[in-house]
């Protein structure tokens, strides 16, 4: 339970890119091939360790649906790393980075790591986008760049991951300021409780019988 | 008891030791409220007053809003971070655990207290959470389940849970889009890697082409929030049986530990089978419980270092309960199910719930429909609660929102059902005359004091549905444009043309008496615009009939028909009708009765004048005015300029015209005071002044001229004064014979229209000097010959001066009036006095327009 640090990530993209199949898949290590239109937002939590510290990601993820961007922009503030998704089966999907990518730099904090992702790299047949646009993209726009299968759950992890690091690495650099939580930053709690028990154990002897 | 003794065991508890971390207090209290689940075998039916969950759900509540409140205040309002209990909260999707006990009832009062509990979240805790589908997906299932339930018993908690919502709407118009499914087709989002055998049924986004389907899914988006085919948790289980049935389940499971990849697969396919298959068997569902729950074991298995949920696991259980060890493990298993299932923090799923229970038609906003569903409650705080509620949604300030409501919604109709219904339960032998005035208010206190003053038969049904109907004036007011006319329209069908106009057309005399009242009660009563035009529209008729008549009597020639009715309570009910549509000095009113018919001025006699010039002007005098040079442009509206057809030079004469009209061996007033008509003047002034703001957007003008293209292309019609006018002419013509109120509701309504400040109208009733086309009836005309006939009846009654000057007393005067039917001739001479005002009142009116004019 314990972490070092609390970074919030926020999934961003066109509706159908696989947003949420790519949270689904980094913190239950599954796939969903049907899944529902988000509606408003998502959340997710998953703990990692980098540089041999634990840190604890709280993930928002968005509905894609030009309806809910109001409410999508309103969690850009307060995030640290963002995932940018499109699906490279798509060409408009890959179209619309440009606006998706306006929308979070003007709503967001100016130091938020963007990550673009080019989603649904097992369908190779079906390929829309080269990986080298995805990657002229991401360089023009300093961007960090993957292709990622949240159904095969290749780079899915290394995604969530070397974003995270990259925050990190922002942190060590004092590029960030850790004491603003409006960054998306939270330092860890000191002293987190080891043994959970001990309080409950106390209350529970006091409402043991409460129940009956 | 128990309850009381545990608080003060646990304050004590407290004063002892420090009050733990939120997080842990707060999941204290939830494993108490589990446990209890897991204990419930043993227990009997407590009602929920008996049992511990209130005091922990409340410590719940408190120690959300105390993180929130700190949230909030850290991250200066509108932030997106979540507190360590927020993610335990949306983690282990608490709201849906407790609302799946709310549908369960167990025990019994939960759902009355989760009603109560789940408003007071939603009110405490900021809107912006409500955009997590972990929070607004579990409200919307209760939404969902307040509309299935008729009559309940916690209908007062379910309502003020409504309002609770539709309060937050309105307040925060971006959260709209939440409770819009409208813009949330079914249809899965990857189109791409979606390729899977085990795929859902997907339905089609196009819901408007099947009701039935659109329930459906409507039905599916809500309740299931969103369908994952491997994921059953408890939200489906619907008795609490089945809950304790899931929880022995999981408990065996928990044992069992024996999870394989394979078993994984078998329940992906299993739970999409479900779908398919009937869900509501317990059997089946707790078949399909176990592969769920060792997914749940395979997942922490396999993610042992990973996920923080396991490693918080091993701790408690590493802690060591002995005694209580298997007590505690249900407990622990529970509370991990709720939150296995709905995942590590997946965006994963609600149940997938039995559809066949409701088939509602619903619209895209169930709330709305959720609302609506309770409209014909007899409690009068739930009816009110329902305006408030439909108020606040059709006035959240969304386009899209509002625009799906009046697309998709049963608002209209369902207003407009109501309106129906409360119309037809007013008892039919209510005396008609009781409506007059009745005030306006769909509020609390609606209409108490009038209802303390008006104790008849029936008075309250009259003033509920006078209330609905003011309720559906301010819907109509309020609502935007779309919304407004989507009600306007529907009330106009339903409850104007199918209601209120068949029993018009096959009713008896003293009934058709009745519907003419309510109608001009709702005149009376109605202040949108659009809902009073489409009043107008529906009494007098289509816009593009074109003055060829049907076979089918029109309404308006109904009710015309019905001002000369033999049953005289109905003919003045009728007037009093048509004066109110004058009052309103509606352009397509007055187009229909008469300005249709004088627009050509073609009563004017042109034969008499040889030029043009003259032609145009309409009198010998104001000819001669013209010759003098006095107007140069004529027709123009500049303001310097009086108007020659409003203000004429020969005024006096035009007066004197109407104060001469009856002999004066038939005058009956005697002091100076009452033979003039200034008395008429104030009230005529203002009625003027009132009305000549009101027809300013029409652009009448004020000189009767001809329009020069008009006058070739039609010049062979022959005049006629319409409909209308020819009805009041003929009422005028039978003045001597009329009861006295009839006389009165009469002379009003030509005062009415005389009081227009339309050039024509004006001219064609008021001047007598008019040159008319021979053949053409006037009022002048009528009037002349009304008090003729008066002068030859009682040129043979001896007295009657004398009996003329006492009816004038008994009629204006202090003495009460004794109306005495018995004497043939009272009629008649009531109705000399009647003439004898009623020429100083046009008098007066002529008066007053010239000096507005001049």
């Amino acid at each position: 339970m314990s972490y070092a640090y609390l970074f919030k990530y926020i999934i961003i993209g066109d509706t159908g890119v696989g947003k949420s199949c790519l949270l689904l898949q980094f913190t239950d290590k599954r796939f969903q091939p049907v899944h529902d239109l988000t509606i408003g937002v998502e959340f997710g939590a998953r703990m990692i360790t980098i540089d041999g510290k634990q840190i604890k990601l709280q993930i928002w993820d968005t509905a894609g649906q030009e309806a809910f961007r109001s409410i999508t922009r309103s969690y850009y503030r307060g995030a640290a790393g963002a995932l940018l998704v499109y699906d490279i089966t798509r060409r408009e999907t890959f179209n619309h980075l440009t606006t998706w990518l306006e929308d979070a730099r003007q709503h967001s904090n100016s130091n938020m790591v963007i990550m673009l992702i080019g989603n649904k790299s097992d369908l190779e047949t079906r390929r829309e986008v080269k990986k080298e646009e995805g990657e002229a993209f991401a360089h023009e726009h300093g961007l960090i760049f993957m292709e990622t299968s949240a159904k095969t759950a290749a780079n899915v992890e290394e995604a969530f991951i070397n974003t995270a690091k990259e925050i990190y690495e922002k942190i060590q650099e004092g590029v960030f300021d850790i004491n603003n939580e409006a960054n998306g930053i939270k330092i860890g709690p000191q002293h987190s409780p080891t043994n959970p028990n001990l309080p409950q154990s106390g209350q529970g002897a006091g409402q043991g019988g409460g129940c009956c | 008891m128990l309850n009381r003794l545990s608080s003060v065991l646990q304050s004590a508890a407290d004063a002892l030791a420090p009050p733990p971390p939120p997080l842990e207090d707060l999941k204290y209290h939830w494993k108490m409220v589990m446990r209890f689940y897991a204990q419930r075998t043993i227990q009997s039916r407590f009602p929920i007053e008996e049992t511990n969950i209130p005091s922990h759900l409340e410590q719940l509540l408190k120690i959300l809003i105390a993180e929130d409140t700190s949230t909030k205040a850290s991250t200066d309002g509108s932030c997106t971070s979540a507190g360590p209990c927020l993610e335990f909260l949306l983690q282990h999707r608490l709201l849906e655990l407790l609302v799946s006990l709310a549908r369960a009832d167990s025990p019994p009062g939960m759902r009355r207290y989760l009603l109560g509990y789940l408003r007071r979240l939603v009110t405490s805790i900021s809107p912006h959470l409500l955009t997590l589908a972990s929070i607004h997906l579990p409200l919307l299932r209760i939404v969902v389940l307040c509309s299935q339930s008729k009559a309940s018993p916690t209908e007062a908690e379910e309502i003020e849970y409504l309002l609770a919502l539709c309060q937050i709407i309105h307040r925060q118009p971006y959260l709209s889009i939440i409770f819009n499914k409208e813009t949330k087709p079914s249809q899965g989002s990857g189109s791409s890697s979606s390729v899977c055998s085990t795929a859902l049924p997907v339905s089609s986004p196009t819901q408007e082409h099947s009701p039935v389907k659109n329930s459906e899914e409507a039905r599916k988006q809500v309740d299931q929030g969103r369908s994952s085919p491997g994921t059953i948790n408890i939200q489906q289980f619907s008795s609490e049986s089945e809950i304790l049935k899931t929880v022995s389940n999981s408990v065996t499971d928990e044992l069992l530990k024996n999870p394989t990849s394979d078993r994984i697969d078998q329940m992906l396919k299993e739970g999409s089978k479900r779908n398919e298959s009937d869900p509501s068997s317990a059997q089946n569902i707790g078949d399909n419980r176990k592969p769920s729950d060792q997914s749940l074991s395979a997942s922490l298995v396999t993610e042992n270092n990973v996920l923080p949920n396991r490693q918080e696991k091993n701790s408690d259980s590493d802690g060591g309960r002995n005694e209580k060890g298997c007590n505690y493990r249900q407990d622990e298993v529970f509370g991990d199910r709720s939150r296995t299932t709905s995942g590590s923090c997946t965006p994963e799923p609600f149940p997938i719930e039995d559809l066949s229970e409701t088939e509602i038609i619903e619209g895209s906003i169930p709330l709305l429909d959720a609302v609506l569903s309770f409209i014909n409650s007899p409690d009068s705080g739930t009816k009110l609660h329902v305006c408030e509620a439909i108020l606040m949604l059709v006035s959240v300030a969304d386009d899209t929102f509002s625009s799906a409501i009046a697309r998709t919604s049963n608002l209209g109709l369902v207003m407009a059902e109501k309106l129906t219904s409360s119309f037809q339960e007013i008892p039919a032998d209510i005396d008609p005359d009781h409506f007059e005035d009745i005030p306006q208010n769909w509020g609390p206190n609606n209409s108490q004091l009038w209802l303390e003053h008006h104790a008849f038969p029936g008075c309250r049904l009259v003033a509920s549905f006078v209330s609905w109907l003011n309720f559906c004036d301010q819907l109509t007011v309020e609502s935007p444009y779309e919304v407004a006319e989507s009600v306007a329209a529907a009330v106009r069908a339903l409850f104007f043309e199918i209601e209120l106009e068949s029993e018009l057309r096959t009713g008896d005399a003293v009934r058709q008496q009745l519907i003419t009242n309510i109608v001009s009660l709702s005149l009376r009563h109605i202040s949108s615009t659009m809902l009073l035009s489409e009043v107008y529209a529906w009494l007098m008729g289509d816009m593009t009939e074109d003055g060829s008549e049907s076979q089918v009597l029109s309404l308006r020639q109904l009710l015309l028909n019905n001002c000369l009715h033999s049953e005289i309570n109905l003919s003045r009910s009728s007037m009093r009708l048509f004066e109110l549509l004058l009052e309103s000095c509606d352009e397509q009113v007055l187009n229909f009765l008469v300005m249709r018919y004088l627009n050509r001025r073609a009563y004017y006699d042109t034969s008499t004048h040889h030029d043009k010039s003259s032609m145009e002007s309409w009198s010998d005098e104001e000819d001669a005015r013209e010759l003098e040079g006095v107007k140069i442009n004529r027709g123009e509206d500049s303001s310097g300029l009086s108007s020659r057809t409003f203000a004429p030079r020969n005024i006096h004469k035009i007066i004197d015209s109407f104060l001469q009209l009856l002999p004066s061996s038939l005058r009956s007033s005697t002091d100076y005071q009452e033979s003039g008509y200034h008395q008429y003047i104030a009230e005529a002034q203002r009625q003027y002044t009132t009305n000549v703001q009101m027809c300013s957007t029409m652009h009448w003008g004020t000189e009767a001229t001809f329009q020069e293209e008009e006058e070739e292309t039609e010049t062979n019609q022959p005049f006629t004064v319409g409909p209308f006018l020819q009805m009041i002419f003929e009422r005028l013509r039978g003045l001597p014979q009329q009861p006295y109120e009839m006389n009165l509701q009469l002379t009003a309504l030509v005062s009415r229209l005389a009081m227009l400040p339309h050039p024509y109208l004006h001219e064609f009733l008021l001047n007598p000097l008019l040159p008319l086309v021979p053949g053409t009836t006037s009022l002048y005309s009528t009037l002349q010959a009304v008090a003729k006939e008066m002068q030859t009846a009682l040129a043979g009654i001896p007295n009657c001066k004398k009996t003329l000057v006492r009816t004038r007393q008994e009629l204006l005067g202090d003495m009460s009036y004794h109306h005495d039917s018995t004497r043939e001739s009272s009629c008649l001479f009531e109705s000399v006095v009647v003439l004898e005002e009623f020429n100083k009142e046009l008098a007066a009116i002529a008066y007053v327009k010239y000096h507005h004019h001049s």
